[in-house]
């Protein structure tokens, strides 16, 4: 049993999730519980599919990973989990913590950003980009310069209000494959495998995390340079840019409007780019000379 | 049109060279960027593009699991009116999955290009940055795959090439394909009927002064001097050459020894007798 910190959520969780912070806030009924029990194969009224979810016209979702777990969103505040015996734990949770969470965000109105984040002097600094742009490996090469860790694939913003949007922080677990935790000098010895066989581990840097709600400062969309070439950080101007590339990167998308969230996404990549500066970040194609571009990244949040 | 169109080749035989042609072509017969415009034929074998038509993290699928949504990735994408597209997968049912990764029914048109095996060889050695030997073995192994994470995250999801005899027969002998064969060597030595039949067979808007200029624009010097000048992400981690290295015909004379050239005549003897390649 878990009692922890998702969100900025309450999680009460009959699958052990210890990739959560303990929840320390005040004693109030949990926000989003995950249970065991029975999951339908089939949900009514689908309105939205690919082979892994399915979206109901009322909202809720069926994801099947049929040789891990199956993971029915009832609501907006239960996950219900049936769990095939064969799989590891840190697949099931991989899942949950996954797409699953991606799906959550979209019910309880937060903006999921297929980002990384950490933060920075107090100030939410979130990475994004393409599969294999660098999202992860940014992330831990800063927790490794000291900079607390606040979320790995999905960053979840509130960009409801009317300042500056807010994150609220995940969890301290990042995805990592065997060469990125080289480059940090991190020993994969020891470390449960995203999925059995892989050579992607999962690394859990809990010192410092701070569950705790922290505006965003910034976002940098990684790109990977050719072979050869230099870094180059360049803000983006105009508009129409910055949302065209905020959008690219929203987190499950198709199942987001499938909950008629449409009209929020846009309301919040809208906020988001008039308030947050976006950067691209084109960092070299190897990662030897990580430092140098993090440590322009510093100076520009530190402005 | 309704359907994918496909530029589909076994790797290293001249397809990111037809795709200069064809960004080129788009442009008026101006020069491609290569580092940004050969996305006008784009990859579904992009971990991007499969992402999105899965909503998942094909990062955190197996193989199996990866060889199993292909074909929905191709339909969704085929339903989204995709335009031409990049392809090393045979035309074959992958193991573990149900129907090759692009379904017949999906397909409206196909480009396969073709190169002689003992010079598609060389460059795969130099592209892959494996030994000759090890390459020369993977052209006739049936269960080739490009595209497999080892110790890293691989931007392109796995897929199923098969031996490059198997890969060629399986686009060529598909009788229900509307399908143009392309040889390497032609486009080469006999550029502008070459290219000009391509254009025609894909029903592009492009008259004999843009299809010489783009001719001309993605020549290989032109294509290998951008690559030395601003570098190319394609380029694999592992090469340890650029990726355009050489582009001959024939190279494999002074490249393969007389036994592993004796090999791959041996292995692919039918096919390469097929297109001319062996008398």
């Amino acid at each position: 049993m878990t009692d922890g910190y998702l969100c900025g959520w309450r999680v009460r969780s009959e699958l052990d999730l210890p990739e959560l912070a303990p929840w320390t806030g005040p004693d109030i009924a949990p926000d989003v519980v995950f249970r065991f029990g029975e999951t339908p194969t089939e949900l009514d009224d689908v309105i939205e599919r690919t082979p892994f979810v399915q979206v109901s016209r009322d909202g809720t979702c069926l994801l099947i990973h049929p040789g891990v777990a199956s993971y029915h969103m009832t609501g907006p505040d239960e996950v219900v989990l049936s769990v095939n015996p064969e799989a590891s734990e840190a697949e099931v949770r991989l899942f949950l913590l996954g797409s699953v969470l991606g799906y959550l965000c979209h019910r309880r109105g937060l903006f999921p950003f297929h980002a990384s984040c950490v933060s920075i002097n107090g100030k939410a600094v979130a990475f994004s980009g393409p599969s294999g742009a660098g999202k992860s490996t940014t992330a831990v090469s800063l927790a490794k310069r000291g900079h607390p860790l606040l979320a790995d694939d999905i960053t979840a913003i509130d960009a409801t209000g009317s300042g500056t949007p807010i994150i609220y922080p995940a969890f301290p677990r990042l995805k990592l494959w065997q060469d990125s935790l080289s480059s940090v000098g991190i020993d994969s010895e020891g470390l449960e495998r995203n999925r059995p066989g892989m050579s992607k581990f999962h690394y859990r840097h809990h010192e410092e995390f701070a569950a705790a709600a922290t505006p965003l400062a910034a976002i940098f969309m990684l790109q990977k340079a050719a072979p050869g070439l230099d870094e180059q950080i360049t803000r983006l101007e105009r508009p129409v840019e910055i949302i065209s590339t905020i959008s690219s990167e929203v987190f499950r998308p198709r199942v987001g409007q499938a909950m008629g969230r449409r009209p929020a996404l846009l309301a919040a990549q809208a906020r988001i780019a008039s308030t947050v500066p976006v950067y691209r970040l084109v960092r070299p194609f190897d990662l030897k000379a990580i430092d140098t571009w993090l440590q322009q990244v510093e100076g520009i949040v530190g402005q | 049109m309704s359907g994918l169109t496909l530029i589909a080749s076994y790797p290293k035989s001249g397809n990111t060279w037809m795709r200069a042609f064809l960004a080129s072509v788009n442009r008026g017969g101006e020069a491609p960027d290569i580092n940004t415009d050969l996305s006008d034929v784009a990859q579904l074998s992009a971990r991007g593009k499969v992402d999105a038509a899965i909503e998942e993290n094909s990062s955190d699928l197996t193989v199996e699991e990866v060889a199993r949504i292909r074909a929905h990735v191709s339909r969704h994408f085929a339903a989204l009116g995709e335009a031409a597209l990049k392809v090393h997968d045979a035309n074959l049912t992958a193991p573990h999955a149900e129907e090759p990764a692009y379904p017949v029914d999906v397909i409206d048109r196909v480009v396969y290009i073709v190169r002689d095996p003992r010079d598609v060889a060389v460059s795969n050695t130099h592209h892959f940055g494996k030994t000759i030997e090890d390459v020369v073995a993977r052209m006739a192994d049936p269960n080739y795959g490009i595209g497999q994470a080892q110790q890293r995250l691989n931007t392109q999801v796995h897929q199923y090439v098969s031996s490059w005899s198997r890969h060629v027969e399986s686009w060529l002998d598909d009788a229900r394909l509307n399908r143009l064969l392309v040889h390497y060597e032609d486009m080469l030595t006999d550029p502008i009927p070459t290219f000009t039949g391509v254009v025609r067979f894909l029903g592009l808007d492009a008259d004999d002064g843009v299809i010489a200029r783009a001719i001309s624009a993605t020549s290989f010097d032109q294509l290998a001097e951008q690559e030395a000048k601003s570098g190319f992400r394609e380029r694999l981690t592992q090469s340890d050459a650029p990726f355009f290295r050489q582009g001959r015909i024939g190279g494999w004379r002074e490249r393969l020894s007389p036994e592993l050239a004796a090999r791959i005549e041996t292995d692919h003897r039918v096919v390469m007798q097929r297109l001319g390649y062996l008398d």
